[in-house]
């Protein structure tokens, strides 16, 4: 049983293929113009991610002071967010390739978060954005321990759902991390133990010199000043962790967003292909800064639409994606930061009693 | 310029790939702050110095930092310049003696060339540039044959140049005949070098031929004759061929006609070849195409429609994801040919590009690192 919205009309078959078309000729025109400003402009966001990153641990060697632990929090929390955002998931699309720069390059980029590039690209660029919101496929549809659509089946142990929610937002860097060991499958006994250990084994070395980095070392080189790096540290991790989790929720799961069948998937077409992305993904309304921030993924529709067109160029693509949805009567998703996330609350806390009891969704 | 033999990348190092702090990247950028040429792994150059060879052309010497680990005379190099935030790989052969540790090589202007260009118009002394490995087998081997014939066309002359100066080197009465044919009297590339070394060494023989187009500004040699290579030139230059080692790099007339022949009269094994120009020839995507997997040896001809489908052919296994273009896990380098993009029908024939082999049609020969 999938979710389905009935604010976007259903298209003919040679409507599907126009859509299709005008998005495929949307995205041939904006490559056409992608260059050098792409390049200087991602170079800088590069820049900015390193220059905080020295600001921001450079403060809270000084921690001790408060001033400089908040500052330096803040600092080094902001690094994280725009190297986990706009300039790690983005270089992972493959979105800087053309480049030829080794720094930048998608197949290669680690960014400075626990998971893996590796990891990340399997359970995000190719199951997510391939799966995108398939039931049973596309496992960013609850991260495999939240529910949030009518096709998992409730258990009594979601009524933990919104504490759940709460925790994989703190942490939500391992959960993030551990993902792609697809864990829960294990469990139901369709992903064998060996394999799972094989994937521990790969993974290991980043996640402990994740943790290493943040709570070993640089506390280590504070010397007696540690506490304040130490707690500075987590205290950056837990800003980019929750920052993200609201972010990259907004995408997939406030009210409208809808849930595909994998039957659905059968023979399906560019065009059809394009209509699940829109229909599957909601954006986030807001000013430069906060699309900055964001990572561009204020932009998911966009951002589903064109995954390796540089996200910069989103914001230039919306009013014109937006204008072709409203001509072909598709319901093109987007609200404020507050809008949408709470959509998102309401959805775990549904989803988090049994069906007879939650309120019309 | 493009070259057909396989120019070598370094391949990225998994074991420093971390993350923040601590990576490879991180530290080439904290320290180049203060030592702009300074980098763990990647070997950068600074520019010391540019002559003007000829008209459209430059000599470029770079002074690189301490990853620079040589070459062997007549190798080429990987040069990576950085052009409106693209970062372009074009192969150039090493003109100078290995020991100095100065890189020199000459860049001439190609028709609608955007890295040839771009060096002979934009490029500054003290600008920082980047260089892969040297690579190449257009170098004598073991031990300096006594008889050389060695054969220059245009900008051929780069390894030619430095094959003669090391034979010289090392064999100061070693019997070196040169001939170098160029557009005219003022298109010798390296030739005030080459009548330098001709004057120390009276065993080296040069023979400049133009082929009567109009000078250009610039240094003119003064003794040339006319004529384009042919066998009379051999007979004349060169009538113990039998018993020379012969090494020809030019431009792909020249090379065809020095082939055909040593083909002809049994000269083809003492033959060493490097080519300057295209590396392929463009055909129709209807045809099959020639498959080259630089890393594993393999070749095939094929006619599938996607290098991904070529390569399993073939029996690799390259990664891959969604097959359709989107999560680029499949992407890897094309070390040269043309291909198409299956969706957005762009045709990519750069050396060294970065490409979805899952949408990618041969529509040449093709040479990927996989």
């Amino acid at each position: 049983m999938t979710t389905q919205s009935t604010k976007s009309r259903q298209l003919t078959r040679d409507e599907i293929e126009a859509f299709g078309a005008e998005l495929d000729a949307m995205r041939r025109d904006v490559m056409s113009r992608v260059g050098e400003s792409d390049a200087v402009y991602i170079r800088k966001v590069q820049s900015f991610v390193r220059y905080t990153e020295i600001a921001g641990r450079g403060l809270l060697f000084a921690g001790i002071f408060p001033p400089a632990f908040i500052a330096g929090s803040a600092l080094l929390g902001i690094s994280k967010i725009v190297d986990n955002m706009e300039l790690g998931h983005n270089v992972m699309h493959g979105q800087y390739d053309w480049l030829n720069d080794p720094t930048l390059r998608g197949n290669e980029y680690e960014w400075d978060s626990a998971c893996t590039g590796e990891a990340w690209r399997h359970s995000h660029n190719f199951m997510h954005h391939t799966y995108t919101n398939v039931v049973g496929k596309d496992r960013d549809l609850g991260y495999g321990v939240l529910r949030l659509t009518d096709d998992e089946p409730w258990q009594p142990k979601y009524l933990f759902n919104p504490l759940m929610a709460f925790a994989l937002a703190v942490f939500f860097q391992w959960g993030v991390a551990f993902h792609d060991l697809e864990t829960d499958r294990v469990m139901k006994g369709e992903k064998s133990r060996e394999q799972l250990w094989t994937e521990v084994k790969q993974n290991f070395p980043k996640w402990a010199r994740q943790f290493g980095k943040d709570y070993v070392l640089f506390p280590l080189l504070a010397g007696p000043f540690f506490l304040p790096v130490l707690l500075g540290n987590m205290t950056a991790n837990v800003i980019r962790n929750v920052w993200a989790f609201m972010i990259i929720f907004c995408g997939h799961f406030t009210t409208d967003a809808e849930t595909f069948s994998e039957e659905s998937l059968a023979n399906e077409t560019r065009g059809d292909w394009y209509v699940r992305q829109l229909r599957g993904s909601s954006n986030l309304e807001g000013g430069k800064v906060f699309h900055f921030f964001s990572g561009n993924l204020s932009h998911q529709i966009e951002h589903h639409m064109f995954p390796d067109v540089p996200a910069i160029r989103y914001a230039e693509l919306a009013p014109k994606v937006r204008e072709i949805c409203a001509r072909y009567g598709q319901n093109y998703n987007t609200g404020s930061l507050w809008t949408q996330f709470s959509q998102v609350c309401k959805r775990i806390v549904t989803y988090s009693v049994p069906p007879q009891l939650a309120t019309a969704h | 310029m493009n070259m057909s033999a396989t120019s070598t990348q370094s391949t990225s190092s998994t074991a420093s790939k971390a993350m923040g702090l601590l990576d490879e990247h991180w530290i080439d950028f904290a320290v180049s702050h203060v030592r702009p040429l300074f980098s763990l792994t990647r070997t950068k150059a600074r520019v010391t110095a540019i002559h003007a060879e000829t008209d459209d052309a430059i000599r470029i010497e770079l002074a690189p930092n301490r990853n620079w680990k040589g070459h062997r005379p007549g190798q080429f190099v990987l040069l990576k310049v950085a052009i409106g935030g693209v970062i372009h790989e074009r192969c150039y052969s090493l003109i100078h003696d290995p020991a100095s540790r100065i890189v020199s090589i000459a860049v001439k202007r190609q028709p609608h060339g955007l890295v040839s260009n771009w060096l002979n118009e934009n490029l500054r002394v003290g600008d920082v540039l980047e260089l892969g490995m040297a690579a190449g087998e257009f170098t004598f081997g073991d031990a300096v044959p006594e008889k050389i014939f060695l054969v220059a066309g245009g900008s051929g002359v780069t390894p030619i140049y430095s094959l003669a100066e090391a034979a010289l080197r090392e064999r100061p009465d070693a019997d070196v005949v040169l001939a170098y044919y160029a557009r005219s009297a003022t298109d010798f590339i390296l030739a005030e070098k080459l009548e330098a070394l001709a004057a120390k060494h009276p065993s080296l023989k040069i023979t400049f031929f133009e082929d009567g187009l109009p000078t250009t500004p610039g240094y003119a040699v003064t003794n040339t004759r006319p004529g384009r290579f042919c066998a009379e030139h051999v007979a004349e230059l060169a009538s113990d061929i039998d018993a020379r080692e012969i090494f020809v790099c030019g431009p792909p007339g020249l090379m065809n006609a020095v082939s055909k022949f040593c083909e002809a009269n049994g000269h083809a094994a003492r033959l060493h070849l490097e080519n300057f120009g295209p590396a392929f020839t463009a055909r129709s995507a209807e045809g099959p195409t020639e498959v080259a997997f630089t890393r594993t040896g393999l070749t095939t001809i094929t006619e599938a429609p996607t290098l991904l489908e070529a390569a399993e052919q073939a029996g690799l296994k390259p990664a891959f994801g969604c097959r359709m273009g989107i999560c680029h896990t499949c992407t890897c380098t094309k070390v040269s040919g043309v291909v198409r993009d299956r969706v957005t029908g762009a045709i990519d024939d750069a050396p060294g590009s970065r490409i979805r082999i899952c949408v990618s049609e041969p529509v040449s020969d093709v040479r990927i690192e996989l």
